[in-house]
């Protein structure tokens, strides 16, 4: 293999394509030896869903962020390696579990999640009102006055709906079973049409 | 605040280049293994480097040097050769002599007393 290379080869060598396969090999090759030493600090993956690609990503505390396509998945990881760590690694495996159960939601298999969250992008009233949120079973909807009431805050209903608005793990905290007191759909990061997508999967179940 | 990039885009960019310069230093098989370990040290290092290493490349910024580390090592192990140096520089001094002894019969050829 050592076989005595001439200079002239180099920048031959440097031009030979390197196909997907082997770095795609490597790349496992980082992650597994990524995870055992502990250095993936946010691990993620980006799943098909019948709401368009959806980026998950992972803390060694639990599910970290959920984020719509329409969200910038480039923009979405920036700030996670800003706000978190900068060791964001796509690992594939540390979100098995939460794809599978996603994937089950869509297919009417799953109503409740059953994942460990981490809901550290978000601090005092909205990460109260997330952590609320599953309270609100599967095809139910609430008011934002109801979840006002429910967190024992009944005169933030704005607070509420900012705590919604900014909800880092849609679809998984559903923040998209609160409603308008009038009954209209209000504000969704997914946008109204991913909004009236889930309740009426909800609804049909 | 901190401003570095996801490490896993550095991968992505520099990932294809990285494993380029690994195969013309060290050659196709210890390439996978100093990527890997490049990578997996940058990696370590990330958080704690300057804003600055992201322009010049993690991997090219000096603390990320297990390529330079695989080539130190390799230097020292045999490297297959077509011709064996030592032959002919045998032949070359056995040539001097011998021109020594030819033109300056007198000539200490064993070197100076210790």
């Amino acid at each position: 293999m050592n076989d005595i290379r001439n200079d002239d080869d180099v920048p031959a060598l440097l031009l030979t394509p390197v196909d997907a396969d082997t770095l795609g090999r490597l790349h496992r090759r980082l992650e597994q030896g990524a995870e055992q030493a502990g250095l993936v600090d946010v691990a993620y993956n980006t799943i098909d869903s019948p709401l368009g690609r959806l980026l998950l990503a992972a803390t060694p505390k639990g599910l970290v962020r959920v984020a719509y396509a329409s969200e910038s998945h480039d923009r979405v990881l920036q700030a996670l390696s800003e706000k978190l760590s900068p060791r964001v690694l796509r690992a594939p495996k540390r979100l098995d579990d939460v794809a599978r159960e996603i994937d089950d939601y869509f297919a009417r298999r799953r109503r409740v999640f059953d994942l460990t969250l981490d809901l550290s992008l978000s601090r005092g009233f909205r990460q109260l009102v997330q952590t609320h949120l599953p309270e609100i079973g599967y095809g139910q909807t609430r008011s934002y006055r109801d979840v006002a009431e429910l967190v024992g805050n009944p005169r933030a209903v704005r607070a509420v709906g900012t705590a919604c608005a900014t909800n880092p793990l849609p679809i998984v905290v559903p923040c998209h079973r609160v409603l308008r007191t009038d009954g209209t759909l209000g504000g969704y990061i997914g946008g109204p049409e991913a909004k009236t997508a889930l309740l009426t999967l909800e609804a049909a179940a | 605040m901190d401003m570095k990039q996801p490490f896993d885009q550095v991968v992505a960019q520099r990932g294809a280049t990285m494993l380029r310069v690994c195969r013309v230093v060290l050659g196709p098989h210890d390439a996978d293994d100093a990527w890997s370990e490049t990578f997996h040290s940058a990696m370590r290092a990330y958080p704690d480097l300057p804003e600055t290493a992201k322009r010049g490349g993690v991997a090219r910024d000096g603390r990320a040097p297990k390529a330079i580390d695989v080539l130190r090592v390799a230097k020292r192990n045999p490297l297959p050769v077509k011709e064996t140096p030592g032959v002919e520089a045998a032949r070359r001094a056995a040539d001097g002599l011998r021109n020594l002894r030819k033109n300056y019969p007198g000539a200490n050829t064993k070197g100076a007393p210790l």
